[in-house]
């Protein structure tokens, strides 16, 4: 079935036998977020200083568009 | 976390991270995992366009070129087909070659956009296995050798030593990444000694010196020279470690379990005539850990009291830190690739999202990360993911209110140690505060207690260990 690349990932590396990802999620990678559980992977969320920024806009769910400029 | 998890199985690990600063996060786990021979691959994000846009958001100005100095390569995925070909070539060289950590970015509106399933998966192509016809007479050489000497690496974790050790009559010496593969009980094996100057001394006595699965890096030798004497044979999955200056006479490029169970099965019952006698290495032993345990004084009683009481199956995750330093030299291990180190790239924070990692893998087994004060504190945020992850984790925390390997560093170079000292926060206020159990033992017997009891909790418990311990 076609699903968004990003979540098309997570699935193909679950045929590559992984079963654990890490990572930090963010506006900018969420589509790879998109497939995980579905694929049935585990995924442990790291944490890091520095993201805070980041993880500040995840949590203020501003959306991708809004920041983008038009050309 | 991804490295600790890499360790911990034998499988490559899978890391997910953001466009720019998520990127440059994990540039540093990368490069650890690229010194040390971690299969690791981390996928990002990436902007859609760079060079005719500016100012965007998490922007760098060439994302995949950065990756791409701490890793085995870093490739962008334009397409759905590129990405699932980048991710069947990173595993299929995780199968086969070196272990490298790997990148590929995808841009974000490829992310987004609709993408058929990966193709069937296939299984990794098999190596054609056999010597051949032309591999060296390494067993011939064994055989006429009266002092073979044996140095194992990293990357013979895999390979059973101990048929081929007692055939052979051969000393033997791990690095700090090998440490396990020998028993430590066999009466030829001279430690963890590389790094000890007169190490050469005796490696100059061998007649014969075969060295598997090791680069012989400058983390493991602190000198130019490995200082053999005789002819040197290198086994080694890669050819960049066979071309390297310790001059080996004889190189052979093959998997370090596959030499060994051949050469071992080539050598002929050995009638136990061997040089070596196990006095001088039981002597030189003494006298190396007499020589660490002045150059980093107080840890040794420490160390001792914690191998006393450690489960034979912790896997172990050190940062940098005089403990661990002193540590990976004098703990013998009883098993193999179950003491982790930031050991090439040499990063400070290493231990304990790698032992999360580890954790995280092996859900039954003991797990133990250790930490100096400094080193502590760029964990801290990890130190939450473990609460929130209910690890029975023990955090062994040395506390000697410094950064006391720089100022040693320091003060040998005749200079005033300066930037050395930071002002440390209470640890077990910092750990309750994160949810974890904390303890600050003042005997060596109740460190003992406090360590069981740690693998007993249902959270991680930072130890908090001072030099008025030793």
């Amino acid at each position: 079935m076609k699903r968004p690349l990003g979540a098309q990932i997570s699935h193909y590396l679950k045929s590559q036998g992984v079963e654990v990802i890490f990572g930090i999620p963010g506006v900018h990678n969420q589509e790879m977020y998109r497939g995980i559980e579905e694929a049935g992977i585990r995924h442990v969320l790291a944490r890091v200083m520095n993201r805070a920024r980041d993880l500040w806009l995840m949590a203020m769910r501003v959306q991708r568009a809004s920041l983008v400029w038009p050309m | 976390m991804a490295d600790g998890y890499a360790r911990a199985t034998g499988k490559p690990s899978v890391a997910y991270v953001i466009t720019g600063p998520g990127l440059c996060n994990i540039m540093t786990p990368m490069g650890q995992a690229y010194s040390d021979s971690v299969s690791m691959l981390v996928l990002s994000s990436c902007l859609d366009e760079t060079s005719a846009r500016r100012g965007q958001l998490h922007q760098m100005l060439d994302q995949a070129a950065a990756a791409r100095t701490v890793c085995d390569w870093s490739e962008p995925a334009h397409s759905a087909a590129a990405a699932y070909t980048l991710i069947d070539r990173a595993f299929e060289e995780f199968a086969h070659q070196r272990a490298r950590p790997k990148h590929i970015q995808v841009p974000i509106a490829q992310l987004e956009a609709m993408a058929d399933p990966g193709p069937a998966r296939q299984e990794p192509a098999q190596p054609v296995k056999g010597n051949g016809p032309n591999l060296p007479d390494v067993a011939g050489l064994i055989q006429k050798a009266n002092k073979p000497l044996f140095i194992f690496g990293g990357g013979a974790v895999r390979a059973k030593v101990m048929p081929l050790l007692e055939k052979s009559g051969a000393a033997a010496i791990c690095t700090f990444a090998g440490r396990g593969v020998v028993a430590s009980d066999y009466p030829l094996y001279l430690g963890a000694c590389l790094a000890r100057p007169s190490s050469a001394d005796l490696i100059a006595t061998a007649d014969l010196v075969v060295v598997i699965g090791s680069e012989l890096a400058e983390v493991d030798l602190w000198r130019a020279q490995l200082g053999h004497k005789a002819n040197l044979v290198r086994v080694d999955i890669d050819p960049q470690v066979l071309a390297d200056p310790q001059s080996a006479n004889i190189r052979i490029l093959m998997r370090s379990e596959d030499f060994v169970g051949q050469l071992t099965a080539q050598l002929k019952p050995s009638d136990e005539r061997t040089g070596w006698q196990p006095d001088e290495v039981k002597q030189a032993r003494q006298k190396w850990t007499a020589e660490t345990d002045a150059e980093f004084p107080g840890i040794l009683p420490v160390c001792r009291a914690l191998q006393e009481v450690m489960p034979e199956r912790a896997m172990i995750y050190s940062d940098m830190t005089q403990f661990a330093y002193l540590a990976k030299e004098f703990w013998d291990m009883p098993r193999a690739a179950h003491w982790h180190h930031p050991f090439g790239f040499g990063t400070l924070g290493y231990a304990l999202p790698a032992a999360i990692g580890g954790a995280v893998a092996r859900k039954d087994l003991p797990t133990v990360a250790i930490a100096g004060d400094y080193g502590f504190q760029y964990m801290l945020p990890e130190l939450g993911v473990a609460v929130g992850l209910g690890l029975n984790l023990p955090i062994l925390v040395w506390d000697n209110t410094k950064l006391k390997a720089i100022e040693d560093s320091m003060v040998a170079a005749q200079i005033a140690p300066n930037a050395v000292q930071a002002l440390n926060p209470d640890f077990s206020a910092v750990a309750r505060a994160y949810g974890a159990a904390a303890c600050r033992p003042k005997t060596l017997s109740k460190l003992q207690s406090e360590l069981t009891k740690a693998f007993a909790e249902p959270r991680p418990t930072v130890i908090h260990m001072t030099p008025e311990l030793g």
